[in-house]
């Protein structure tokens, strides 16, 4: 796609017309600031840029970026943006759904656009809960949350969106959190350059429904200690006079303090690169209280994607068989009346 | 300015919000939210709960709560120990409950008997709607405002109500 010709865009040229219905204070302010400040650099034009979300507060995103845009089904942007992805490749696409959204009701879909390996980059706010509907608890909601749906605090095991992505082999995984809005950006931009399936968890704030289910990823007290940011190539440091480490010990990871006989070399170096998905699954299980949680890009690596392989086929068959004929398809073989 | 998008305090006179990046020099900011919404998400509860609790020793009677509850005419009171440090709260709800009938049996107990221990608490920078949000999955009418341990205030239902009511502009008003 060449893009000599485009009018340089702002993040202004991003904004709609529309007002943001989002309560003041919710995270998802400052995902939808750093989403249009990268647009522009991404240097795609905005008819060629869709976004598709499901049902939910998140989901209210497409009306407030100014491309093209879905407000779908519930749990079903990502076979929707499937459909729009194939149909024409030369579209850039975003899926935009929550926890209850994308792993609820949609998890199924979620799974299968991942393992496919469409180019589609799916953001994933994780705020813990089912904000729209006022405050019931979702899959990643922790075991004992108490909410209007969990009286009693949730008995459900949680998923966690990460481990789930690696799971169904996501060919580039990364975390981020609404208020680190250089990294939130930095980490979107990184999703969107990536040709595959993009999966970014965002940590984002419900201020109304479930305040500070975060607090202790962000506040400036305990976020060096709780979280660890990922590097490609560097050793795993953290903490607030960066002397801690992630040691690999008989094939689990271990917080070691730096010093003293450890040192950075006995560290695991991050490779986001590793073919195998292994390194990046130990990282995703990394949880607070236990670990830090790790941050940024856990993997990235090339594979085919399905739109440019059914296009492929396609094309090879037509070439062998000519064009195919619908009319023809559907009154061949056994066909019968039902009376 | 506070942004009005995001809540970050910032620098005055910047062009975009530091935190989200909302511009903040439009003369008249987006319409986020009704003026109802906006104000439960925007008011911190330092400013509308009733920062001067009736605070008791664990050790103090039944009879000398009631008493305070009367004089003051309030409907709970933190059981504070020895350090400052909240112990547990007691509402009209737990005499009624625990007491009762009893009165003139229990009123010599002391009233670390009849507190709910370690209720759920906030701090005083935490939103009205969290606040409501709170006493709805808790199924309780009073949290203590508590920052380091130390109790601040105390915020009932009604303080919520008095806020809310005063924001309440029937549509078309
Ligand atoms: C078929 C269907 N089932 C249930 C609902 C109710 N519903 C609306 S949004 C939602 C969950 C939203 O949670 P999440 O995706 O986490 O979004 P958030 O509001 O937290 O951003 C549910 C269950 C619905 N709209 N449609
Ligand atoms: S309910 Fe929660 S997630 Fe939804 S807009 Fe309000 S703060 Fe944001
Ligand atoms: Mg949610």
């Amino acid at each position: 796609m060449s893009t000599s010709t485009l009018p340089q865009l702002t993040p202004k040229d991003f904004a709609s017309d529309q007002d943001v219905r989002w309560c003041p204070g919710c995270g998802d302010y400052s995902i939808l600031a750093q989403a249009k400040k990268i647009l522009p650099e991404v240097g795609i034009p905005r008819e060629k840029i869709v976004f598709v979300s499901g049902i939910g507060c998140s989901s209210r995103f497409p009306y407030y970026v100014n491309s093209y845009g879905f407000h779908s089904i519930h749990g079903r942007a990502t076979a929707i943006a499937t459909g729009v992805k194939v149909a024409n490749p030369e579209l850039q696409v975003w899926v935009v759904t929550g926890d209850g959204d994308g792993l609820s009701i949609g998890g199924n879909h979620l799974l299968h656009l991942i393992r496919r390996n469409l180019d589609i980059n799916i953001l994933l706010f994780n705020n813990r809960i089912y904000g729209l509907t006022k405050g019931q608890y979702s899959p990643t909601s922790e075991l004992g949350k108490k909410t209007k749906s969990t009286p009693y605090g949730s008995v459900d095991n949680p998923l966690h969106p990460l481990s789930v992505a690696i799971g169904a082999e996501a060919t580039f995984v990364a975390r981020t959190l609404d208020v680190n809005v250089k990294h939130l950006s930095e980490t979107l931009l990184r999703a969107a350059k990536h040709k595959g399936t993009s999966f970014v968890e965002i940590y984002q704030n419900c201020n109304v429904f479930n305040d500070g289910a975060w607090e202790y990823a962000t506040s400036r007290e305990t976020k060096d200690d709780t979280t660890i940011f990922l590097e490609h190539g560097k050793p795993l440091i953290f903490g607030k006079n960066r002397d801690k480490g992630i040691r690999l010990k008989n094939m689990e990871p271990e917080v070691v303090q730096l010093g003293g006989d450890i040192k950075e070399d006995d560290l695991i170096f991050h490779d986001e690169k590793a073919v195998e998905p292994s390194l990046a699954f130990m990282l995703s299980r990394m949880r607070y209280p236990e670990f830090p949680e790790p941050m940024g890009v856990f993997r990235s690596v090339d594979a085919p994607v399905f739109e440019d392989m059914v296009h492929d086929q396609m094309r090879q068959i037509t070439e062998k068989q000519g064009k195919g004929d619908l009319e023809k398809l559907l009154n061949s073989g056994d066909t019968w009346v039902v009376s | 300015m506070i942004c009005p998008a995001c809540k970050i305090d910032n620098i005055e006179g910047v062009d975009e919000c530091d935190s989200c990046g909302e511009p903040l020099t439009q003369e008249v900011p987006a319409t986020l939210a009704s003026e109802l919404e906006d104000s439960a998400a925007m008011t911190a509860l330092s400013d509308v709960a009733s920062p001067a609790p009736v605070k008791v020793a664990p050790t103090a009677t039944v009879s000398e709560v009631v008493d305070r509850l009367i004089a003051a005419s309030a409907s709970c009171v933190l059981v504070v120990g020895p350090d400052g440090c909240l112990m547990g709260i007691v509402s009209e709800r737990d005499l009624l409950y625990k007491v009762a009938d009893r009165y003139e049996q229990l009123k010599s107990s002391p009233i670390h008997e009849f507190m709910t221990p370690d209720p759920e608490t906030l701090k005083p920078d935490a939103t009205v709607a969290w606040a409501l949000n709170r006493m709805d999955v808790g199924g309780f009418r009073h949290i203590p405002i508590v920052e380091n341990s130390r109790p601040q205030g105390v915020v009932a239902v009604r303080d919520l109500l008095a806020h809310l009511s005063r924001h309440y502009m029937p549509a078309g008003s």
